[in-house]
């Protein structure tokens, strides 16, 4: 094992640079003096450049941090990442490691062509230009969801199922597949980080993305509001007619039953975390492998419901293991969270054994209440990502 | 408000002659009751504020009396609102303010000399009936059509029976005074306008019901609003269009179609018999031995036979559980080929696949409501196309089990009157934030879901009245509590929604008959058209398509929208027009089953197997 810090700190490329993963590492690594060209595609009409200063602006990185990162504009799913030939070469030339942090995280089948396109496609040209380049050792952002397995033990190797539960866990996979094979034949070292369910930050709970974990909490939270309107500022008697009325100390009952499996978990993960284990993998780990930057144990959704009782105010949220008969609550709970709900029929645990040899610092993984309020207390604030435009 | 804002409402009038018409129960303007010249309406009051203000017409003694004949009441500004958002009140007051300015300043109004033919004209009708009077010829003169020229009369009639009308015909051909018959002139493409003489049928107004024979008889001054009520009090219906269109008009015209053509066809399929009198003045009926051959179909197109005096069209039962629905789509192809299937297995009375412009232009009683909606509809749900259908139970468990998202008539309902707590509405986010796989509207159209949305959307009268400016609220909130104005069988019947699709600017309408076994090729002339439109920068939008004779057939329209006000934009839409046609020219007359609302201009009585199957 080579420390990292002895060595010379090289020119990082970290592509999708304003996404949720890639803008945090990349405001970490600034902080730890790495010099780092940051990928970002213009959106909406604002540069690549003003997406991280909003992201910026967000996570409160200062401007001499942000200055660390020289963001070029491209995509990954263009020819020579979009960047021009010019660009292109000139990196080629100067970028001696590479964090694909590019991702389409999106679980909907029909969004499958986009996904395939930025996860797998994406990647392709991107690893065509580190066997171009000289770029020695590529790390390659995955997910610990590669697997068909939803019991049972997860280990720090490479997958091949035979189905999935969605477009990205399958692109990720194939992902994975790929970026071994090129790295091994072009003898790049390579680094797979598989990300456990990646909530807001451990102490604000700062983050620009709700989905994942949050996606069910935000349609729990989006009913408790109406509801309570309904009794609150009109007579209540359609909430009533479902069940939800007040009970004492101004509890909401909310008659939600959800379906999930025995032991069912779920691995969240504060995005400070997961970016300071991957720097501490980066800077000591540097020969290579797959790590599970995950819980050591998953959080149980009975626990998880437990919180969201008490965070909400709310009675009558139950977990059931087998299939009640749905309500109208149940029935747009279980609608819009459609593409979430295997996750709640999931107890696989992931083994992290490469990932903690290196680890020697004690990161504390629980997910606590209070770190949930803190995540609740934030998402809330930002309207759940609906006040950040980036 | 000043004048000049004043005339600006003025000129933004239709021309659509809803205000001819009681459609939201608040009675007609009381003014035009006794003679109902198209100046005595507030349609005419606005031109002719236009026309004083501008100088372009004096005022006469009649314009006064036209003037004084209007207390005010208020009723066509709700009627105008309902349709196109303008407020004519304003422009009744302005124009009594002009006139009375110009009586105080001493000036004496003119009055209009009779010539020979206007005498010989009165002595048909009666003095009062016949007229060359500026104030009276003004509003027969133009239309918000570009392509319309500004084409004053020298004189408007208005005939009581056949033989008046004859009588008429003959004094024009010894005179050679050319004449246009006028309905309501609601096919705004100035096929209504004369140097001559203009020929208003709006005195003819008998209704006559042979029951036993399942026919009803209109003479040419009724509308298909007014027949279709009398039909429905006896319990039937007929296939009518537009509300304010002239049963016999629109006939002459270019035949009715509508949702219900679906079912109940177009052209000759709609009526039992007709009479006309020709353009020597000669009476005849369709079921003559030696009349015209009407039932036969011109694609170059032929001369009006002469005019309509009465036409039988037939009456249908309906059945008492029918209801509306709506299944929504995210594209056209899904749409189309859903409603082909409809018309395959002839499910459903009425059938129509509208587009996201007509479906939210429709239903929200304000512009800005319907822009809104329209993104809501579009982009939140991700209803691009929707078909409505009017069906029974039987047929509408086929289509639920055809389709299994459909937005019910309770839910359409709960969505109209909600429609102004949609958009914006927080604890709808639940349904615009979905990331799944479904449509979003397939979570919306959920049965399940319903009590929920009942509790989410504040959906009633009252909030509903919320959109409109406040001193109409108390109207909308009384006429949204009738059932009828969110029950789709009731609109499809009455179609009292559908002229606001000239709120924004006036559509002009492109009607085709399409191969509905060749969707590729709708979709190929649709996305002409819009090309078309685009490049010329003349707002655009796919109208609706019914299936016709069992699928086999469609009823295409598609509409390009100009404001009749704005040079720039009547320019650009007539060269879009220009271009358009081209297109279509190109399209029609092969194999391809494609047909022009051209080829039966005039020839709305010709079989409808004839034009549709015959090259
Ligand atoms: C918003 C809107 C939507 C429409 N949608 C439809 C639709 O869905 N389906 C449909 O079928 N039409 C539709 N139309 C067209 C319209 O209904 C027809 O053009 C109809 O003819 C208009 O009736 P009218 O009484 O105003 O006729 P006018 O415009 O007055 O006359 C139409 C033509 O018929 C002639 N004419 C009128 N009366 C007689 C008579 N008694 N004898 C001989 N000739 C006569 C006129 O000279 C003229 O050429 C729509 C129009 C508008 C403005
Ligand atoms: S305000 Fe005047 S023009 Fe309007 S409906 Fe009343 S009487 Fe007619």
């Amino acid at each position: 094992m080579i420390n990292r810090q002895e060595e010379e700190k090289g020119l990082l490329f970290i592509t999708g640079a304003s996404g949720f993963l890639g803008s945090h590492l990349a405001i970490e690594l600034a902080k730890r003096g790495y010099s780092i060209v940051g990928l970002i595609r213009p959106l909406n009409g604002l540069s690549g450049e003003e997406r991280l200063r909003r992201i910026g602006r967000l996570l409160e990185a200062d401007f001499r941090i942000l200055s660390r990162i020289s963001v070029v504009e491209g995509d990954m799913t263009l020819p020579e990442l979009g960047l021009g030939k010019d660009l292109y070469h000139e990196l080629s030339r100067s970028v001696t490691e590479i964090i694909n942090c590019a991702a389409d995280t999106s679980f909907a089948k029909k969004k499958r062509e986009v996904v395939e396109r930025i996860n797998v496609y994406g990647l392709e040209n991107l690893l065509k230009m580190a066997t171009k380049s000289k770029c020695s050792f590529f790390h390659q952002i995955s997910t610990a969801y590669v697997s068909e397995k939803t019991s049972g033990i997860c280990k720090e190797e490479l997958t091949s199922p035979k189905k999935f539960t969605n477009a990205y866990e399958e692109t990720k996979c194939r992902a994975e597949h790929l970026s071994t094979n090129v790295c091994h034949k072009a003898g790049i070292r390579l680094n797979i980080y598989r990300a456990g369910i990646v909530c807001g930050e451990s102490r604000k709970g700062r983050t620009f993305r709700f989905n994942g974990f949050y996606y069910p909490l935000k349609s729990i939270h989006r009913l408790v509001e109406s509801f309570r309107t309904n009794l609150l500022e009109k007579d209540g008697e359609k909430a009533r007619k479902m069940g939800v009325r007040f009970v004492e100390e101004n509890r909401l009952m909310l008659p939600l039953t959800i379906r999930v499996t025995e032991n069912a978990g779920i691995n969240v993960i504060p995005v400070d975390y997961f970016s300071r284990m991957l720097i501490k993998i980066m800077d000591v780990g540097n020969q290579g492998g797959i790590f599970h930057i995950t819980q050591e144990k998953n959080c149980p959704l009975k626990d998880l419901i437990e919180y969201t009782r008490k965070y909400f105010h709310i009675e009558g949220l139950n977990i059931t293991l087998d299939g009640s008969p749905e309500g109208p609550i149940e029935r747009i709970f279980n609608l819009y969270n459609e593409p979430y709900l295997p996750y709640l029929q999931d107890s696989r645990v992931f083994s992290s054994e490469n990932t903690m040899q290196l680890r020697d610092e004690k990161l504390d993984d629980r997910f606590t209440y209070e770190r949930f309020k803190i995540c609740m207390d934030y998402a809330i604030k930002a309207d759940w990502g609906k006040t950040f435009k980036g | 408000m000043n004048k000049t804002d004043i005339l600006q409402t003025a000129r933004q009038c239709r021309h659509y002659a809803m205000c001819k018409i009681d459609f939201l129960k608040t009675g007609i303007c009381p003014a035009a009751i006794d003679r109902p010249f198209v100046s005595f309406f507030p349609q005419g009051r606005m031109d002719l504020f236009s026309g004083v203000y501008e100088r372009r017409i004096p005022v006469t003694k009649e314009l006064v009396h036209i003037v004084e004949s209007c207390n005010l009441c208020g009723i066509c500004d709700k009627q105008c609102h309902f349709v196109t958002g303008l407020r004519p009140l304003t422009v009744m007051k302005g124009l009594k303010e002009y006139v009375q300015e110009f009586l105080d300043k001493g000036n004496v109004p003119e009055e209009s000399k009779p010539d020979d033919f206007l005498i010989a004209l009165q002595t048909i009708t009666g003095q009062k009936w016949a007229s060359s009077d500026p104030a009276i010829l003004f509003p027969y003169a133009d239309d918000p059509c570009p392509a319309t020229p500004f084409t004053m009369p020298r004189y408007v009639v208005m005939p009581s029976n056949s033989s008046e009308i004859s009588e008429i015909i003959k004094l024009c051909r010894r005179e050679e005074i050319p004449y246009a018959v006028r309905g309501n002139g609601a096919s705004v493409i100035g096929f209504v306008m004369s140097t001559g003489l203009v020929m208003d049928m709006n005195r003819m107004k008998g209704i006559r019901f042979d029951e036993k024979n399942w026919c009803v008889y209109v003479q040419p001054g009724v509308s298909a609003f007014e027949t279709q009520k009398e039909a429905v009090k006896k319990g039937y219906r007929v296939n009518a269009a537009e509300p304010s269109a002239l049963l016999c008009a629109n006939m002459m015209c270019s035949g009715i179609f509508s949702n219900f053509s679906h079912s109940y066809g177009i052209l000759a399929d709609n009526y039992v018999n007709a009479e006309f009198v020709d353009h020597d003045g000669n009476l005849f009926n369709l079921n003559q031995f030696d009349a015209p051959n009407l039932f036969s179909n011109d694609k170059m197109g032929r001369k009006s036979p002469g005019v309509c005096t009465e036409v039988g069209v037939k009456l249908y039962p309906f059945p008492e559980d029918e209801e509306g629905l709506i299944v929504p789509f995210s594209d056209m192809e899904g749409a189309l080929s859903f409603a082909s299937e409809l018309g395959r297995r002839r499910i459903g009375n009425a059938v129509g696949v509208l587009g996201g412009e007509y479906l939210s232009v429709f239903i929200s009683p304000t512009e800005e409501l319907a822009r809104r909606i329209k993104r809501f509809f579009s982009g939140t749900l991700g209803i691009k196309y929707a078909v409505l259908v009017v069906a029974d139970t039987y047929d509408r468990k086929i289509i639920q089990e055809m389709e299994k998202v459909v937005i019910s008539q309770k839910l359409l309902s709960l969505l109209i009157l909600g429609l102004a707590d949609l958009n914006g509405n927080e604890s709808l986010s639940i349904i615009e934030e979905y990331v799944g796989d479904r449509e979003p509207y397939e979570i919306l159209c959920d049965g399940e879901i319903l009590p929920l949305l009942e509790l989410l959307i504040d959906s009633s009268p009252e909030s509903l009245a919320k959109a409109v400016p406040e001193d109409l609220e108390g109207f909308y909130k009384d006429l949204y509590s009738r059932p009828e104005m969110t029950n789709m069988v009731w609109l499809s019947m009455f179609r009292i929604i559908s002229s606001r699709m000239g709120r924004y600017k006036h559509p002009v309408a492109f009607v085709l008959y399409v191969p509905m076994d060749n969707i590729a090729l709708i979709m190929e002339i649709d996305s002409e058209f819009k090309r078309i439109g685009d490049i010329h920068h003349i707002h655009n939008d796919y109208g609706f398509i019914t299936p016709l004779d069992m699928g086999k057939r469609g009823v295409y329209e598609f509409d390009f929208y100009v404001d009749p006000t704005d040079d720039a934009d009547r320019r650009n839409c007539l060269n879009a027009m220009a271009e358009a046609v081209e297109m279509i020219e190109s399209y029609c007359g092969g194999a391809n089953g494609v047909k022009w609302i051209q080829s039966v201009l005039y020839q709305g009585f010709c079989r409808s197997e004839n034009l549709l199957y015959l090259d």
